[in-house]
């Protein structure tokens, strides 16, 4: 029973948060899926400081889960008209094959997806000490799941860190009575799957089939994304959250449907209820919307609001997390000015950085070539809002991430290589986004909000002459 | 020129997914060979510390001591990662008892050593007698 409950509430709260943006087929499902284990895992947790840890508190949450997801599909006063696909103008010039090796590819990555799940079961090792340990306190808890706060434990659990992923497992764990090392890895497999998908289906909308499938394919051949996917961290899913965030933000920006900015909203605070990085790039994010000029001023303070007003909700439950459970962070925990104005610590990092790109071991070859095809196509080709902002938040998350290297009280070069390469993974399918949204041209047919005369008043262009949609 | 052709895209990402699928077969079936994938698998921690939870109350503090040096503050790391990798391994095993280390008060107390023959000697430094041994006496519960 608990079961059908909680699948129902899933299924309808991920249909009813989804169906705010004006998005079909793959794109809508992908979205539907993170927005569904989102809210079940936030509602789980407001439920369970609210009441306890009594199954039946659970059970009512997803029955209101329902009832709201319900109420939402049945009163939204019409359902936003979902934007024109390129499908029709691109079909027969699109090439074939990116389709048929993103299917190959899928099903290799599957394999060593599940290869690796079996030999290291518990996940890497972020996923056994913080995250599944987590998900077992609240699991094993009962009424005494605060335990999983408690400030005895060591500083390597994380106490500070939110809730989203752990939510998830627990529930599962609770539902199926089970503490199998198959459930998060099922759930961690789910956050890869989408993150692929909806960044191939935000393409193909934004820039035709063709593309669409070539990015979901840079995604899923980059050699570490799999293995992060496998090690149950949450560095895929805060990375699926935001790219849903920017890709939403892109189809607002470009589709003449600024309202899609409530969504996008909505997708970057579960990012920030995922992992604090997340709060970062939901910052970045708000930031790159309001200096970007994508728009007149006024519409980028309204487009800002809307982006904050979906945010608010799941930022309301993280600032009560943070001031209420867990308020300590190891890496803010002592004086950090005179690290932060330290050359030799920032020359340190600067060195560990250009090691790490030219360093071919994981996936550097991606990264170098993305650098390269970026520092190419700058200057060549037409600045484009939805790019630029995408790319101004990523660049400003980058910056504020090597303050925070700097900053930080542990050895400067053991936490810079033992993070790294989560941080590049959390960002890179939506730095893949915004380099085919530079790289690519608009089909015709496209539909823009910043054609002409908006974008000419906002001066983001110097070459009025160029088309709207490349701007 | 309004964007990149497809076609061209196209080789790039070809190119870069090939390099970056064969280094992922790479791994997966040479470096870590599949065919001994049963073999070569990590035990897990639930499967050391599954005879001494069944003992252990089901929640509540438990004090925690090792022949091995635990980096317990930030910004101060350990030689060797060894004692934090156990303690934190016991304390995914034995959730949702909160594992303090250092605390020789509680009743009763775990040891977790690395070398069996010194936990004698680490029940002693803090007044404890070991009580019951697990895991050929990696794991014991000590009392007063």
């Amino acid at each position: 029973m608990s079961a059908i409950v909680a699948a129902a509430a899933v299924a309808i709260a991920a249909a009813a948060a989804a169906s705010l943006a004006p998005v079909r087929g793959v794109f809508r499902a992908a979205l539907a899926l993170l927005f569904g284990l989102g809210i079940w895992s936030a509602g789980y947790c407001v439920a369970l400081f609210a009441a306890g840890a009594d199954p039946r508190v659970r059970l009512v949450k997803d029955a209101l889960l329902v009832a709201a997801g319900t109420g939402v599909l049945l009163l939204r006063p019409a359902r936003p008209a979902a934007v024109q696909t390129h499908e029709s103008g691109c079909t027969r010039s699109t090439l074939r094959w990116p389709a048929y090796a993103l299917a190959v590819t899928a099903v290799l990555a599957t394999a060593f997806f599940a290869e690796h799940t079996i030999r290291h079961p518990d996940g890497g090792w972020d996923a056994w000490a913080i995250w599944n340990l987590r998900a077992r306190f609240l699991a094993r808890g009962g009424a005494g799941f605060r335990a999983a706060f408690s400030p005895e434990l060591l500083f390597w659990a994380h106490r500070d860190y939110p809730l989203l992923l752990p939510g998830v497992v627990a529930q599962a764990f609770l539902l199926f009575r089970s503490e199998s090392p198959w459930v998060p890895a099922a759930v961690s497999y789910s956050f890869a799957a989408s993150a692929v998908a909806l960044l191939g289906a935000a393409v193909r909308e934004l820039r035709g089939p063709g593309w669409g499938a070539l990015a979901a394919l840079a995604l899923l051949s980059t050699p570490c994304f799999v293995g992060f996917a496998s090690n149950q961290q949450a560095d895929v899913p805060v990375g699926a959250f935001v790219l849903a965030a920017c890709s939403l933000i892109a189809l607002a920006l470009e589709s003449a449907q600024p309202r899609t900015l409530l969504p996008a909203g909505f997708a970057a605070s579960l990012a920030a209820w995922t992992k604090n990085e997340g709060a970062l790039y939901l910052g970045c994010l708000a930031a790159g919307l309001l200096v970007t000029r994508w728009a007149p001023p006024r519409e980028r303070v309204r487009g800002l609001f809307r982006f904050a007003l979906g945010a608010l909700p799941l930022l309301l439950l993280l600032a009560w997390f943070k001031l209420r459970v867990a308020h300590e962070s190891d890496l803010f925990g002592e004086p950090t000015a005179a690290r932060l104005l330290d050359p030799g610590r920032w020359g340190e990092l600067l060195a560990g950085l250009l090691r790490r790109i030219v360093y071919f071991q994981d996936w550097a070859l991606w990264l170098v070539a993305g650098i390269a095809l970026f520092a190419i196509s700058l200057l060549r080709l037409p600045r484009r809002p939805a790019a630029r902002v995408v790319g101004v938040a990523i660049a400003l998350a980058l910056a504020v991430t090597l303050a925070v290297y700097v900053i930080q009280p542990h050895p400067l070069l053991w936490f810079f290589r033992a993070s790294i390469d989560r941080v590049l993974i959390q960002l890179w399918p939506s730095a893949l986004l915004a380099l085919v949204l530079v790289l690519a041209s608009q089909p015709a047919g496209g539909t823009s909000p910043n054609s002409g005369a908006a974008v000419d008043r906002a001066g983001a262009s110097p070459s009025p002459q160029a088309s709207a949609n490349d701007r | 020129m309004t964007g990149v052709p497809l076609r061209t895209a196209a080789r790039a990402v070809a190119l870069l997914a090939a390099v970056g699928v064969a280094r992922e077969a790479y791994f997966h079936l040479v470096s870590e060979p599949a065919w001994r994938l049963f073999e070569t698998r990590e035990p897990r921690a639930d499967e050391r510390y599954r005879a001494v939870r069944a003992v252990l109350p089901a929640s509540g503090r438990v004090g925690y001591v090792s022949d091995e040096p635990v980096s317990a503050r930030p910004g101060v790391l350990e030689s060797d990662e060894w004692g934090t990798w156990m303690y934190q391994s016991a304390q995914y095993a034995l959730a949702p008892i909160v594992l303090v280390v250092g605390d020789a008060r509680t009743d009763p107390v775990l040891a977790n050593v690395k070398e069996p023959e010194r936990l004698e000697a680490v029940a002693r430094a803090h007044g404890l007698r070991v009580e019951r041994r697990f895991e050929g006496g990696r794991v014991a519960l000590l009392r007063r």
